[in-house]
């Protein structure tokens, strides 16, 4: 009974002692050198991961292995998973550590270096995450990929002391980035949506712009007088001045382009009395003379002036008779004023028609 | 006659092996020479990396940082005075080392202070660019780090070689010089690290 309770007391004296020896090995193994750290992988082929303090679940260390084991037989990056307390003092950064560790085994293969290594420190003070990557593997795993999965992935997980799902979610990241399905590597569309908008906007404004133009142009093209080409191409202004209005970017560039062009805006008037170039213009809005009626053109009078000598001419041009948009207004086809602000003053209710058919000079 | 013949032949011998030493001695030196120059213009490369790389990271910063201006034009400054400088590899002196030294580290004198003043624009830490450009420049800042080891280890190995007896003596006939180590202070040392 004594010596039995004697040798319990014994048994536990040596127990104790031992269990303070292993802690004392843990603390001085707790900071490790490069030779110190256990090449799993030599011991044992289908293992990559080195924890030697156990720092990650078994389920954890299972599914990295199996994992970085496929990832190994695929070819595309053979990799080494090392988590470690704290390392030497005699190493400048674990950076440096990690390539020392790195060059040391010589992960990855000898003619591709296709190697990985994910260090990983726990202790308080000198938690760091560390990739270290081969000549072959940093032309795919880039430092700045390397360092967007630490941040984005990884470290959340990494700071609650999860560092099973942080290294698996780091590997799976990894894993993505080989096959160009990360979403890092997604280029993000060139333009917003609201960027487009104002695009088709600014570009649809001036194909509309040229559209109008192209039609003023093939109206002027109808005659040979360059009066009534004149009126002609002014009694389109109302349509213009909305466009302009409406797409006033494009309509800006569009008027860039014509200064640039050196592109007349009307067709350049000369004057019969005094010869001077180009000096005849239009001098006030075209007056309704006659209406026009169903089944009968009306007439509109053009008032040029030589801005030289002020020399007048005055232009009788039929206009066609428009069914009334609204049924108030009976039969005129004349609204006054509804873009009158523009410099352009067309007085012309938008989207006339017509023109063609006969002019008369007069 | 004979005892004539035997000295000179001994002279004749003992020529010959001389010619072989300074023969695989100029060899030897000029090989370890060559493997400094080519270290020497990995570690400018990795220098000429970051010069880039910094270009980059000072138009990121920019559209987020306008108030920062002074910080951004003295990294600026900084860059270009760096990139100005460069070392002929047929010629490492100490003092052209020295000098190409001097404007890296004012470069990441500069540079820190850039990303001190960072810490204060949480919508920039955030952005994947600037993550990126940041995961960069620190690989860079351990590349220049390892090649700059690399480097002085090839300078080492040079310098012992021309020192030992009796090589010092064909060295200094053959008028290899010593080489100088670049000693330039730990790249960006202070850049925050991400803590977790």
């Amino acid at each position: 009974m004594k010596t039995s309770t004697l040798k319990c007391i014994g048994v536990k004296c040596i127990g104790v002692f031992s269990l303070l020896f292993i802690v004392a090995g843990l603390q001085a193994q707790n900071r490790y050198r490069v030779e110190d750290v256990p090449n799993v992988q030599l011991q044992d082929y289908t293992r990559y991961v080195s924890d030697p303090e156990n720092a990650l679940d078994m389920a954890d260390v299972m599914w990295l292995d199996e994992r970085l084991a496929q990832l190994r037989d695929s070819l595309i990056v053979e990799t080494a998973i090392v988590v470690l307390p704290a390392i030497d003092r005699q190493y400048g950064s674990a950076k440096e550590f990690a390539t020392e560790l790195f060059n040391s085994w010589g992960i990855g293969d000898r003619e591709s270096h296709n190697g990985l290594l994910i260090l990983l420190l726990t202790a308080d003070g000198e938690r760091e995450i560390v990739f270290e990557t081969g000549y072959g593997t940093e032309k795919v795993l880039t430092d700045g990929f390397c360092k967007l999965i630490q941040v984005q992935k990884m470290v959340p997980f990494l700071k609650e002391g999860a560092y099973g799902e942080g290294l698996i979610v780091g590997v799976e990241e990894v894993e993505k980035i080989f096959n160009g399905t990360s979403e890092f590597q997604v280029k993000k569309p060139l333009l917003s949506n609201n960027e487009k908008l104002a695009l088709i906007w600014l570009v649809g404004g001036l194909i509309i712009i040229f559209i109008v133009e192209w039609i003023r142009k093939k109206r002027i093209a109808g005659s040979d007088d360059p009066f009534v080409k004149a009126a002609n191409y002014e009694s389109l202004s109302g349509i213009g001045c909305l466009i302009a209005t409406l797409f006033f970017p494009s309509y800006f560039l569009y008027m860039l382009y014509k200064e640039f062009a050196k592109k007349g805006d009307m067709p350049r008037l000369n004057c019969e009395k005094c010869g001077a170039k180009g000096k005849v213009v239009l001098k006030h809005k075209p007056q309704v003379v006659q209406r026009a009626i169903p089944g009968q053109d009306g007439m509109k009078q053009y008032h040029f002036i030589c801005k030289a000598c002020n020399h007048g001419y005055k232009m009788l041009i039929p206009y066609k008779y428009k069914t009334p948009q609204t049924s108030s207004s009976g039969g005129g086809s004349y609204s006054s004023g509804s873009s009158s602000s523009s410099s352009r003053g067309g007085s012309w209710g938008g989207g006339r028609s017509g023109g063609g058919g006969a002019s008369t000079k007069f | 006659m004979s005892n004539r013949m035997v000295s000179l032949f001994f002279l004749f011998l003992f020529l010959l092996l001389l010619g072989a030493f300074v023969w695989g001695t100029y060899n030897r030196l000029v090989k370890r020479e060559e493997a400094v120059k080519e270290a020497w213009s990995q570690v400018e490369n990795q220098y000429q990396r970051r010069a880039d790389l910094v270009m980059n990271l000072v138009e990121t910063v920019k559209g987020y940082a306008e108030h920062e201006r002074e910080t951004l034009s003295r990294v600026v400054e900084a860059r270009a005075e760096a990139t100005r400088m460069t070392v002929d590899a047929e010629n490492l002196d100490a003092e052209s080392l020295e000098a190409f030294g001097k404007a890296q580290e004012e470069l990441s004198a500069t540079l820190s202070r850039l990303m001190m003043v960072i810490e204060q624009y949480p919508d920039l830490k955030a952005n994947e660019n600037f993550i990126m450009l940041q995961g960069q420049l620190e690989g860079t800042e351990n590349r220049i780090a390892f090649e700059r080891k690399e480097f002085n280890e090839r300078v080492n190995r040079y310098n012992v070689c021309r020192r030992r007896f009796p090589r010092n003596l064909v060295a200094r006939l053959l008028g290899f010089k010593r080489q100088p180590y670049f000693e330039a202070g730990s790249g960006m040392g202070t850049v925050p690290e991400v803590q977790f």
